[in-house]
């Protein structure tokens, strides 16, 4: 039903593409079955070199529900293709105020329904990572750079978890979506657009121009700061993660890019700001300035590795997170 | 998208089983910050029927799909293609890993815009998106993240599509093509200000009385529903400033896992005040027959009030089992109480 439904769509000719690898199997005899399949694919501009659709289809051919063959997939993976091309035509066409919302409505016009297509040619325990790896296997253009399935599998590992309550694998599937998709979309979308606004924070000044620019938010860090010059108690990890972590979301939307230099010097004065407003009388040898340069000293350390890097909200949260953990649990044993 | 210059409202609101409730307007027009506070506290008065769903979910789990409006502006006002001329509610009612969440938004538009498109992307989008970020950052970050930035991005990425959605003509669905039957027949009349509202249906002694309260939340609940909700749009309007502009009730969607119920209704408004006729619709079936599709109905309706026709001739001819003598008044405690007790009583 669902194949019908897809094939009005995304019409892809299987006869012919069958005959096409008949020939190609007569032609390559010395070839194992892998080889001629991933050697087919490479003929119809599909995937970057045949070692890679050899290892990719040899790590999904385990993952192919009971009935489905590996020539089914192989189908699929061409119709995501022309899926591709489809949606390339839509997203030049349409006028999209930022990124974030091409990236969710593309996915909702013409992945939502092929994900729930596509899903049944694979295991119901398939996991989710393992979904995102082959939406940024499927849909990836063939000029675009070579990909590491490993690398990827890995990658996506720590970000897509499969997520199962009471024995039942709760849908995560536009999160998956998201993930296998983001890259792939974002390209295609400043693709079109001048070269001026293409690496400037692009979704955060379009998303909502009335919004007022965002702020750390630090009370946790400074009532932690408080709580301490008052008890003198130790303080757990724990509690300074949950300070940090609040410290970091409040300003780091996900889904945005920021580039390191925009928010370096923000995020240097609020956060000294929060932990001087937290220091009681007894610590009057603190001034602001002194903890903004230990922390300005901190984050030199590690900015060379940030430098003209553009990430997401979500990662800089992960990269930040330990060294303002690190630098507030260093300054309060110093308290 | 929207023309340029149009005017346009736009609120999206999420509550979880802890009636815990987040909210994200948009407006055309800027408003002060102190406006802009005010309006935020229209999501508790939008809630309303919300909670009704929440009630009516557990027992059948019947939702409120969406609340459909026109609006009319004063006779003075100056009209022109930009202004205003739906308003709309859409709500997503769903039960994730045991627990209720909805997602409800408010629409005004120039345009009668696409709703079904609008409700997919509500419903199988913004909806899933919001319950399954939180599932996945609890179990990536365990209690070490902050939800409610978490549910506030995700309710601001939901207000950008749906903003980028809005404009889009209405298309004909196969929902307005097939049969339905007339449960019951509501009339509303307003005059000097005073609301006048009664209900027809089956006898109480008539089987499709009870055939029918199967196929609908109860007689109470759906009498209820376009007083309800007219009131509450013609508040939110003024919330927003637009005084010049009165809401009239289209259609109304509820829906179960395994029904639907729609409610149409038609209004004119002359020198006697405003009269509004309105259908409870149920899909045909083999029990309660005399169906026909939509818009039969509409025109049905059209022809009743434009023509003046007589009232109960007309209901006749919607469902002749219908008694069109006998009105169940919606307008007091006491005659909802009565409604209660006898018509949506399953004895």
């Amino acid at each position: 039903m669902e194949e019908i439904q897809f094939n009005k769509l995304y019409n892809i000719d299987k006869e012919r593409l069958y005959s096409n690898f008949q020939r190609i199997q007569n032609q390559f005899k010395d070839l194992n079955s892998t080889e001629i399949i991933a050697t087919f694919l490479y003929n119809q501009s599909i995937g970057t070199s045949i070692p890679l659709i050899s290892e990719v289809l040899t790590y999904f051919q385990h993952n192919l529900s009971k009935d489905v063959e590996l020539l089914d997939f192989v189908f699929e993976w061409i119709r995501a293709n022309k899926i591709r091309l489809e949606y390339k035509k839509y997203i030049n066409l349409s006028d999209y105020k930022a990124y974030t919302i091409a990236l969710d409505d593309i996915i909702f016009l013409f992945f939502l329904k092929y994900d729930e297509y596509l899903r049944l040619l694979f295991r119901e325990n398939m996991e989710e990572y393992e979904f995102t790896t082959l939406y940024q296997i499927i849909f990836n253009p063939k000029q675009s750079n070579p990909i590491n399935l490993i690398e990827l599998l890995e990658r996506n590992k720590a970000k897509v978890p499969s997520i199962i309550i009471n024995e039942e694998k709760i849908s995560i599937k536009i999160h998956t979506l998201r993930e296998g998709l983001s890259e792939m979309i974002r390209n295609d979308y400043y693709e079109g657009k001048p070269a001026d606004i293409k690496f400037i924070n692009y979704e955060k000044k379009t998303s909502n121009e009335n919004a007022i620019e965002k702020d750390f938010d630090g009370t946790m860090v400074e009532r932690l700061i408080k709580f301490y010059c008052f008890q003198k108690r130790e303080i757990d990890k724990k509690e300074f993660t949950l300070a940090i972590n609040q410290f970091l979301s409040s300003y780091f939307q996900y889904g945005i890019f920021y580039n390191f230099n925009e928010f370096k010097e923000k995020l240097i004065s609020s956060f000294a700001d929060y932990i001087y407003s937290g220091l009681t009388q007894n610590y009057e040898n603190y001034s602001i300035e002194t903890i903004q340069n230990e922390l300005f000293l901190e984050i030199n350390e590690v900015e060379k590795k940030f430098l003209n890097v553009r990430l997401k909200g979500k990662a800089w949260i992960e990269d930040l997170k330990p060294i303002l953990q690190n630098f507030i649990e260093k300054f309060v044993n110093q308290l | 998208m929207l023309r340029k210059g149009s005017e346009f409202l736009l609120g999206l609101f999420f509550s979880d089983d802890q009636t815990i409730v987040y909210d994200n307007i948009k407006l055309s027009h800027d408003l002060s910050k102190e406006a802009i506070r005010e309006l935020k506290s229209i999501s508790f008065k939008f809630l309303g029927p919300l909670f009704m769903t929440r009630n009516l979910y557990k027992q059948k789990q019947w939702k409120i799909d969406y609340i459909e409006t026109s609006l009319t502006p004063q006779l003075r006002m100056k009209v022109d293609d930009t202004l205003m001329q739906s308003f709309t509610c859409l709500n997503s009612t769903r039960k994730t890993a045991g627990y209720i969440t909805n997602l409800f938004t408010f629409i005004g538009s120039p345009y009668t815009e696409d709703l079904t498109m609008i409700y997919e992307r509500l419903d199988k989008f913004i909806h899933p998106s919001i319950i399954q970020g939180k599932i996945i950052a609890q179990k990536i970050h365990d209690t070490d993240f902050d939800f409610n930035l978490l549910v506030e991005e995700e309710i601001e990425r939901g207000i950008d599509l749906l903003e980028h959605t809005l404009g889009s003509s209405r298309k004909i669905y196969w929902e307005e093509k097939m049969a339905y039957s007339t449960v019951a027949v509501i009339k509303r009349t307003k005059k000097d200000g005073l609301l006048e509202s009664d209900l027809y249906t089956f006898d109480l002694d008539d089987p499709l009385r009870k055939e029918a309260l199967n196929c609908i939340p109860s007689y109470y609940f759906m009498g209820i529903l376009p007083d309800y909700y007219e009131k509450m749009m013609n508040e939110t309007l003024r919330l927003f400033g637009k005084d010049g502009l009165y809401s009239n009730i289209i259609k109304i969607k509820m829906s179960n896992p395994d029904m639907v119920v729609l409610y149409i209704e038609e209004f004119i408004t002359n020198e006697d005040g405003k009269t509004s006729y309105g259908l409870i619709l149920i899909p045909s079936n083999n029990k309660v027959k005399e169906s026909r599709d939509l818009f039969f109905y509409k025109k049905k309706l059209r022809n009743m009030l434009d023509k003046n026709k007589n009232f109960e001739r007309a209901v006749i001819e919607l469902n002749s089992r219908i008694n069109p003598f006998q009105n169940w008044n919606l307008n007091s405690d006491e005659s909802l109480q009565n409604i209660e007790r006898s018509l949506d009583s399953k004895l």
